[in-house]
């Protein structure tokens, strides 16, 4: 009998040890998601176009802006679902919508680019969309799981409901690249980056996994949107002195108060016909 | 005064005038003074011209015999004259502000001429002199606008690509009308009739 509960004690307590190393080994220890512009406008399989003299890039204002994730190659689980970058983008545009150089801001689905489409693709989705100019957020998020000392508890069964054994550190960096549709050429860059750590325990580890994923991103883009009205700021400087960029206006933009040559010629003949009223008058009374 | 400003400013460098002239986007940044400055500055010499010349006749003896302007009620209610000119090229500044939101950038001071033809105008249509110019002008002015706001500009001394901005036009008429009828109050008042002049 004692016997038996000397094994039934040293069963109990393996399978604990088994089921806390089991804690460590359920999640990933790394998880990586990202998406390269490089990959993307450039393909490996494209032909490397020659080195051609820089042509003038015509922004014509204000411009048409479009806003798009870069097309990730690889569509794990552990990628965005579109609602969400979608809503990501929303905020990218509310921040920039009030720039008087800018008509609109479209944001471009992911379903209108092709991973490793190309220029072509891009400039199809420009098309469609009507834009002159569209800014590309690439990204590459690598996110860390660990168990920490706590999860020694899990052994307890409902340590793994209570206990935070597992911690997630999740770094984000976004790199927003905006390209003159026409000319192909890169006009600004501005990145922005993020770091989220936390803790969570067994049982619902894969869903604060992914909450630190999407909080990643969302204060990457927080991190994103100042840097790029910083670079804005600097590109409207250079354009002035860069003279293979040039700044045209929409019909409208410039206007001018103008008397006009009639409007000017009537107005000298009324002065004209007075001034002669008055010396015929000045002629009479003397 | 207003003519020699505008043909003042003509000569400036063009950087000096580009901080002069009216800009969306400045003046939202804060750069209030192109408020005033925007109705002195022009796109050329030729557009500085045209409204210098025409600022020019109202200073000259010719125009300002012109019951209502200078030796007339205009010119009697100085403090007001002053008054008017110091809150006209704001306030025809935030007509274009309002009412083109499409423009971005202003130059011109016709607005001033505007409201100069229209007080004037006005005030000889009150006063019972030179009714018949004074109408012509009032009329011919009207007829510019509503064509100018279809899109039809006749011989425009503005350069390629530079619309005319009619609402400075109106908003300027609109304000010489309301100082002609302020400034003629005291002769509304007396009940005098024919031709008046200092």
């Amino acid at each position: 009998m004692r016997l038996l509960k000397v094994w039934s004690v040293l069963l109990l307590a393996l399978a604990s040890l088994a089921l806390a190393g089991c804690a460590g080994m359920l999640n990933e220890h790394k998880k990586q998601n990202n998406a390269s512009v490089v990959d993307y406008l450039y393909p490996k399989d494209s032909k490397v176009e020659a080195m051609v003299p820089a042509s003038e890039v015509n922004l014509r204002l204000p411009l048409r802006v479009g806003l798009a994730f870069v097309p990730s190659m690889d569509r794990t689980a552990a990628d965005l679902p579109e609602s969400v970058r979608q809503k990501l983008l929303e905020r990218v545009k509310v921040a920039f919508a009030d720039q008087k150089f800018i008509a609109a801001i479209e944001l471009i689905p992911a379903a209108y680019l092709r991973p490793r489409g190309g220029f072509d693709n891009l400039e199809q989705a420009a098309r469609m969309f009507n834009l002159d100019v569209v800014a590309l957020l690439s990204y590459d998020q690598v996110q860390f799981n660990d168990a920490n000392r706590l999860s020694v508890l899990y052994w307890t069964i409902v340590g793994a409901y209570i206990i935070n054994g597992d911690e997630y550190d999740t770094h984000t960096l976004l790199d927003a690249s905006v390209f003159d549709v026409h000319s192909r050429k890169l006009l600004m860059r501005a990145p922005g980056v993020s770091q989220v750590k936390g803790s969570a325990a067994m049982v619902n580890f894969s869903e604060k996994a992914r909450e630190a994923r999407v909080q990643g991103f969302s204060e990457a883009i927080d991190n994103l949107i100042p840097n790029l009205r910083t670079e804005l700021v600097k590109f409207q400087e250079r354009v002035k002195q860069d003279s293979t960029v040039r700044v045209t206006h929409a019909p409208g933009y410039a206007g001018g108060g103008d008397l006009g040559l009639i409007g000017l010629a009537l107005l000298a003949a009324v002065a004209l016909v007075d001034a002669l009223r008055g010396a015929r008058r000045k002629r009479r009374a003397g | 005064m207003p003519a020699a400003l505008v043909l003042l400013a003509s000569v400036l460098p063009e950087n000096l005038q580009a901080a002069l002239a009216w800009e969306r986007q400045a003046i939202d940044a804060g750069e209030w003074w192109r408020l005033w400055t925007g109705q002195l500055v022009h796109f050329g010499a030729f557009h500085a011209l045209a409204n210098g010349a025409a600022l020019w006749l109202f200073g000259t003896s010719t125009l300002s015999s012109l019951p209502g302007l200078a030796s007339g009620y205009l010119g009697r209610r100085a403090g007001l004259a002053a008054l008017v000119l110091m809150v006209a090229p704001p306030l025809l500044s935030l007509s274009l502000l309002l009412w083109s939101p499409a423009m971005g950038a202003y130059r011109g001071a016709s607005g001033l001429v505007a409201m100069l033809l229209a007080g004037v105008a006005t005030s000889a249509l009150i006063t019972g002199s030179r009714r018949l110019i004074s109408g012509v002008l009032l009329a011919a002015w009207v007829v510019k606008i509503l064509l100018e706001a279809l899109g039809v500009s006749l011989m425009s001394s503005l350069p390629g690509g530079v619309v005319v901005a009619w609402p400075v036009h109106a908003v300027g008429g609109l304000l010489g009308v309301a100082w002609a009828l302020a400034a003629s109050r005291p002769y509304l008042q007396s009940g005098v009739r024919g031709d008046v002049r200092a």
